[in-house]
């Protein structure tokens, strides 16, 4: 046969990438010119390389032992893959997780001017110590936790007397999602005869109280 | 099935011996065969396909680099394989560890 048809079967035969074949193809070509050039018939220089396919079997026997470079190279990639998918999902499970704020609004849960009845709604009823209508905007989460009594307890902290309820200033709000949950949060300063207080108030997407402090 | 393992046994040492004959010169794939041959008496018939992959993992790991040449005139283009430090080293290493081989394998054979 033609050294090109030699070269070409072995090649055929190998396992590697295309550009070690490609390579490989032009070394044996290489040493079959060489050998040429000194004077040797194609024949004979074929014969002592071996069949082709022989050629190719011995090389890919000796390319897979001792972990090829190939090998070396496909683990290190799977590593890579593998590495950057489980930062991914650890990335999309903080985002769902950790609270996010948005305007008020963006969602299409909360209207503003509506949180802001609510919020204004609680204070008021929290000021007049009416503790029944209070525990109407509760979460049955904060039904259980929260007693009016609790509530009681903390007016002192702020102030002995507060003083005559005078009203509800501007309320800031912000949206915040958790956990595929959405929650409004109000900041309210509400001014009494002797002292002003400044309310966050928490609510979920169904309007009701979860989250109430002061100061 | 004498010759399987008579194969085996000289598979251990091929990549010194082809580290020292580069560390001569650097030199391409048939020389390196050639010489082998040569200076082994004909007991190292080393072929292509058990030559090139020891080239490419030596390669791989540092201890030697290639360049192919510029034919001049009717020359044929050759790829030349060159020892590095690293290459060095390993060959020093290697060396050492063979001749403490033969002893150890001496040891457990003559008793």
């Amino acid at each position: 046969m033609t050294k090109q048809d030699y070269v070409k079967q072995v090649v055929k035969k190998l396992n590697c990438p295309q550009n070690k074949r490609d390579d490989i193809a032009r070394q044996l070509m290489s040493d079959i010119e060489i050998a040429l050039g000194e004077g040797r018939p194609l024949e004979k220089i074929l014969t002592e390389m071996g069949e082709p396919e022989a050629l190719a079997r011995e090389f890919n026997e000796n390319f897979g032992s001792g972990e090829a470079p190939q090998g070396k190279k496909h683990r290190a990639v799977k590593v890579i893959l593998v590495v950057a998918v489980v930062l991914a999902v650890l990335a999309v499970f903080a985002y769902w997780a950790f609270p996010k704020t948005r305007e008020v609004g963006d969602s299409g849960k909360f209207t503003a001017n509506v949180v802001e009845q609510y919020a204004t709604a609680v204070v008021d009823a929290f000021s007049r110590g009416d503790y029944d209508t209070l525990e109407g905007y509760y979460s049955s989460e904060m039904k259980e936790a929260v007693t009016s009594q609790m509530l009681e307890e903390l007016k002192p902290v702020i102030g002995d007397d507060w003083g005559e309820y005078r009203g509800v200033g501007t309320a800031y709000m912000a949206e915040v999602s958790q956990r595929g949950k959405e929650y409004v949060i109000v900041q309210m300063n509400a001014s009494y005869a002797n002292v002003s207080v400044t309310y966050t108030l928490t609510f979920n997407s169904k309007m009701e109280l979860v989250g109430f402090y002061m100061k | 099935m004498k010759q399987k393992y008579e194969q085996q046994m000289k598979k251990g040492v091929l990549e010194m011996l082809v580290l020292r004959l580069l560390s001569e010169n650097e030199k391409y794939g048939y020389q390196l065969i050639c010489e082998l041959k040569e200076r082994s008496d004909g007991t190292f018939m080393l072929k292509e396909g058990t030559l090139y992959p020891i080239l490419y993992r030596m390669e791989e790991d540092g201890l030697v680099t290639n360049r192919w040449s510029e034919p001049k005139g009717r020359e044929v283009s050759k790829k030349y394989y060159r020892i590095t430090g690293e290459g060095r080293a390993v060959l020093t290493e290697l060396w050492e560890l063979w001749q403490s081989f033969a002893g150890s394998v001496g040891s457990i054979m003559k008793k």
